[in-house]
């Protein structure tokens, strides 16, 4: 019952919307230009390339659309990229979620080092990418005469391609789930194991649904580089019609045989998942955001 | 690479299980994937000999290749700047219908494949494209050119300052523009000198890493450059020119001198980023 | 500069932030507004700075209406609640920026604004730190750093948004008595917003009370304090017990005791009675309610008594004993005792929004029998 003076503290942050502090904003003609200016510039650069995808591809009407899809070949670029990710995609997922662990549980001289490593794979140009594993798995490369008295084919094969989109997929996960599970601490791992949980069970029942949707949104963004990728691929693959062509490359194909119908046909599914990559991607961050590192981007 | 040593395990005091291994594969795998292949690149050139690879990487054609890739990037990342900056004003203070489906919209670049990019971008400024065919009649041609490199490379890298921009404008205090109104500042002195430097770290960060992707793009540019050797042939491609004629060390030079700068630009950012901390 | 504030209105859509408020002050006036959040405190303090625009009403500095003038216009000295001093710039930028940011034809040249910024970083005892930034500072050096800013700019008014509010308890009274003794020197109008009672009754030549967007009291803060206008004001200054009564026959009569109230003042009504107003005694006591001791803390100089009251025990009554009370009355968490009011305060909850303004209340000495009242009392 006591009834205490002193009140809440006020919050810190003013939550009004901006609409009613009129001291420090743009007279509207300012924020009227600026608006169009950013409009203008990401209708210029996003909306109509994406748009004319679709145009291009539908330009001979939905049937000439769904033949070109039908292709073999098509059909052969679709399963392969699809092979491709399902292989990339888990290596990644696993080797993230232990890499986090190790990295925002554990305290270890040469952390942001072994950080800064795990990023690299960003800062690469795609083609050295692709390059590497031909220097190293070549014709001409380091291990090339071996791997041809074994008959083994990694360059120019299914191999190749699965080696290169992990490459350019490396961090993807990893850096996803570090910032957040350092963020995290260790306290509730270690409440879980002095209440009897066993390392797994508290790696399943505590972490996991920690990081869940970060996870999520990390494998995600993994999934759209890996179905996507092109210079990496294009590199090691060999561009062999029904064998080593991902959809990427066989829109180049088909492109460069002045086929834009057959190549728009396939980009326009590649810019399918990319809208559904970004939906989703939306939905998390609207949904979950405060569940994932995202300030730091 | 010596520096891996650093890395290996010395212990630190913990409950939870798992750092050995953990560790121990996550080492594994990085240097399998991404470590050892890397050295292979960073040893191959070496063959040629010092001045071979010198001779190499100051051929006219590359040199040209790699003065394109970094005056393109540097232009794209400049125009990302600008207008990245701008997009991410209106997105964090201002409210206008379809806001949200333009906020989701800013991350295309990261999902959609660059390919699927670069003949979208060709499509439409080709002189008989949606926007070529505006901008031939004034003499303006911008597929198979220059020109189209750094159209490419602007869609490339527009998410990155818009992404590093926006949540900093977003932790700005309302309190301080504020302050400065109250001190008689205008709200172009405001501007200028109190939220500009604020966010100035996170748009040179931006810009940096818009940068460093546009000069090892490949994908979306290759379609819309024409790739005229010296004139709009970019260095990504030179190497993979110079691996269909099985040139490997000339190919893993050129990648080198892209490591090397891609490296540098990598350690600015380090130090931008610190800086950005710092205060 | 005196400050006039005529019948400011301020409306957040359907909400009413500020109803009718009018408020003088006075040249060289030092003036808290108190209240709670959301008492529309800080509301009329930006609405004065020009941060933001009342619905309706006006705002007069010396008789010159300052409404429809814009921020910079007003030369007012406003000192934010989290200081928001520029991060990207030392202290001595900090304190020069008004003075920089001035129309080229208004703008002193550099070393004159050199000058009289060292001048105020003097002032505020921080000459040694101009070269350092914000973040090198401690939160009451921060504070002052805002404070020579704000002054920087020779402002008609000094604002201050909740000036304490994000310090420690100690540098908070430091700070405080350092702000007093500056205004005594500078004999700057200055309105400062405080959630604190303690600090606006300390502080302040003058104190208003504010609840929901309403002036509820003004007045200086000895008057305030010992003269609450209404149930909120008596309530938020201070603790208190409050308490339901009903009045019979001019007779209070509430859980711990009842008191004589003019006939003015009808049901339903509240008594409020103050913790050191309370007696405690051992034994049964005409009108003493039993109760059962649940806390004891000595702790300070006052004693902290909660006992447990009513049907089921289920209501805890804050008593607060000297020293040599409690230690006469050697009470035991578990002890059953019997607690009775000595002065009590009843307002008329009917009439308590009286048109006119004035709610009705009394204040009264409850008189008992038994004469124990006199005798404890004389203890203290």
């Amino acid at each position: 019952m006591p009834a205490d003076a002193a009140s809440p503290p006020v919050p810190a942050v003013d939550r009004r919307p901006h609409a009613l502090r009129s001291a420090i904003e743009e007279p509207a003609w300012v924020r009227a230009i600026l608006i169009t200016i950013g409009l203008a510039f990401i209708g210029l650069f996003l909306v109509l390339p994406l748009t004319s995808v679709f145009v291009e591809a539908l330009r001979k009407g939905l049937a000439a659309y769904f033949d070109a899809l039908a292709t073999p070949d098509a059909l052969a670029a679709i399963r392969l990229t699809l092979l491709v990710a399902a292989i990339a995609v888990p290596c990644n997922l696993v080797f993230g979620v232990v890499a986090a662990w190790a990295i925002a549980k554990f305290e270890f001289p040469g952390k942001s080092i072994l950080i800064t490593f795990i990023d690299l794979p960003f800062s690469v140009s795609p083609v050295v990418a692709g390059l590497i594993y031909v220097l190293l798995f070549g014709a001409h490369g380091w291990l090339g005469p071996w791997l041809r008295e074994h008959d083994i084919q990694i360059i120019f094969a299914v191999p190749g391609i699965v080696l290169a989109t992990i490459f350019v997929t490396f961090p993807f996960v990893a850096r996803e789930l570090i910032p957040l599970m350092q963020e995290q601490g260790t306290e509730e791992e270690e409440a879980a194991l002095s209440l009897g949980a066993s390392g797994w069970q508290t790696f399943w029942y505590v972490t996991l649904p920690n990081i869940k949707w970060a996870l999520l949104y990390g494998v995600l963004l993994c999934n759209a580089r890996a179905m996507g990728e092109f210079g990496a691929v294009s590199v090691v693959s060999g561009h062999i019609r029904g064998l080593t062509n991902t959809m990427p490359l066989h829109v180049e194909i088909l492109y460069n045989e002045y086929n834009f119908v057959g190549a728009f046909a396939v980009a326009s599914l590649l810019a399918f998942l990319a809208l559904v990559t970004l939906i989703l991607k939306s939905l998390l961050e609207w949904r979950y955001g405060h569940e994932l590192a995202l300030p730091r981007r | 690479m010596t520096s891996l040593a650093n890395v290996l395990p010395r212990r630190a005091p913990s409950v939870l299980p798992g750092f050995g291994p953990a560790l121990g594969f996550t080492l594994s795998y990085l240097g399998l994937i991404v470590l050892i292949p890397l050295a292979a690149l960073v040893l191959r050139p070496w063959e040629l000999g010092f001045a071979g690879f010198v001779a190499a990487v100051t051929e006219p054609r590359v040199l040209a290749a790699l003065r394109l890739s970094f005056g393109a990037s540097l232009i794209a990342a400049a125009i990302n700047a600008v207008f990245g900056l701008i997009v991410a004003w209106i997105l964090v203070r201002y409210r206008f219908p379809g806001k949200r489906v333009v906020d989701a919209l800013v991350d295309l670049p990261f999902a959609l494949p660059t390919a699927v990019a670069g003949v979208a971008l060709t499509a439409l400024y080709a002189p008989n494209g949606w926007i070529g065919s505006l901008l031939q009649p004034l003499g303006i041609q911008v597929a198979f050119t220059p020109l189209g490199v750094v159209v490419a490379l602007t869609f490339i890298g527009l998410p990155f300052v818009v992404r590093t921009v926006q949540p900093v404008l977003q932790d700005l205090e309302r309190e301080v523009e504020e302050a400065a109104a109250s001190l008689g500042a205008s709200r172009l002195q405001t501007m200028v000198r109190v939220i500009l430097p604020a966010i100035l770290p996170a748009l040179l960060t931006g810009f940096a890493l818009a940068l460093a992707r546009a000069v090892g793009e490949y994908g979306s540019v290759i379609f819309i450059a024409g790739n005229m050797p010296m004139v709009s042939e970019i260095a990504p491609l030179l190497i993979v020119i110079k691996l269909e004629q099985y040139d490997y060390a000339g190919a893993a030079a050129v990648g080198v001198a892209m490591l090397i700068i891609a490296f540098a630009m990598l350690l600015v950012l380090n130090l931008l980023q610190r800086w950005n901390r710092a205060r | 500069m005196d400050i006039q504030i005529q019948g400011i209105n301020k409306q957040f859509g359907s909400f009413t932030a500020l109803g009718n408020i009018d408020l003088t002050i006075a040249e060289g006036e030092l003036v808290a507004l108190l209240g709670p959040s959301g008492s529309g405190k800080t509301t009329l303090l930006r609405i004065i700075a020009g941060l933001e625009q009342p619905t309706s009403g006006s705002i007069l500095f010396g008789g010159e209406d300052l409404i429809g003038q814009s921020l910079r216009e007003r030369q007012v000295g406003f000192v934010f609640q989290h200081y928001a001093l520029f991060r990207h710039m030392r202290v001595f930028d900090n304190v020069a920026f008004g003075l920089r940011v001035k129309k080229r034809r208004e703008r002193r040249p550099e070393s004159e604004i050199r000058d009289r910024v060292m001048r105020l970083l003097r002032l505020v005892q921080l000459e040694p730190f101009a070269h350092r930034y914000p973040s090198q500072l401690s939160g009451g050096q921060r504070q002052r750093v805002a404070l020579a800013r704000a002054l920087a700019i020779e402002p008609r008014v000094l604002l201050l948004d909740e000036p304490f509010g994000a310090l420690d308890a100690k540098v908070r009274k430091e700070l405080r008595r350092w702000l007093r003794g500056l205004h005594d020197e500078m004999n700057l109008t200055s309105v400062f917003v405080t959630h604190d009672q303690e600090e606006a009754l300390e502080l302040a030549d003058r104190v208003v009370v504010m609840d929901h967007g309403r002036i509820e009291q003004i007045g200086p803060p000895s008057e305030v304090y010992e003269h609450p206008a209404t149930a909120f004001t008596y309530e938020f200054l201070g603790n208190v017990n409050r308490f339901d009564c009903r009045i019979n026959d001019g007779r209070a009569t509430f859980l711990i005791g009842e008191i004589t109230v003019p006939d003015a003042i009808g049901d339903p009504a509240v008594a409020y009675v103050r913790p050191h107003d309370i007696d405690v005694f051992a034994g049964r006591v005409m009108s003493g309610e039993p109760g059962i001791v649940r806390y004891v803390s000595a702790a300070g100089p006052l004693a902290k008594v909660e006992v447990a009251v009513g049907k089921a025990d289920n209501r805890l009554i804050e008593v607060e004993l000297s020293r040599p009370q409690l230690h006469h009355l050697d009470l035991k968490v578990g002890q059953t005792v019997y607690v009775r009011a000595r002065k009590a305060r009843v307002f008329s909850l009917a009439e308590n929004r009286h048109p006119s303004g004035e709610a009705l209340s009394v204040k009264s000495e409850a008189i008992y029998d038994d004469g124990q009242a006199a005798a404890v009392a004389s203890g203290r």
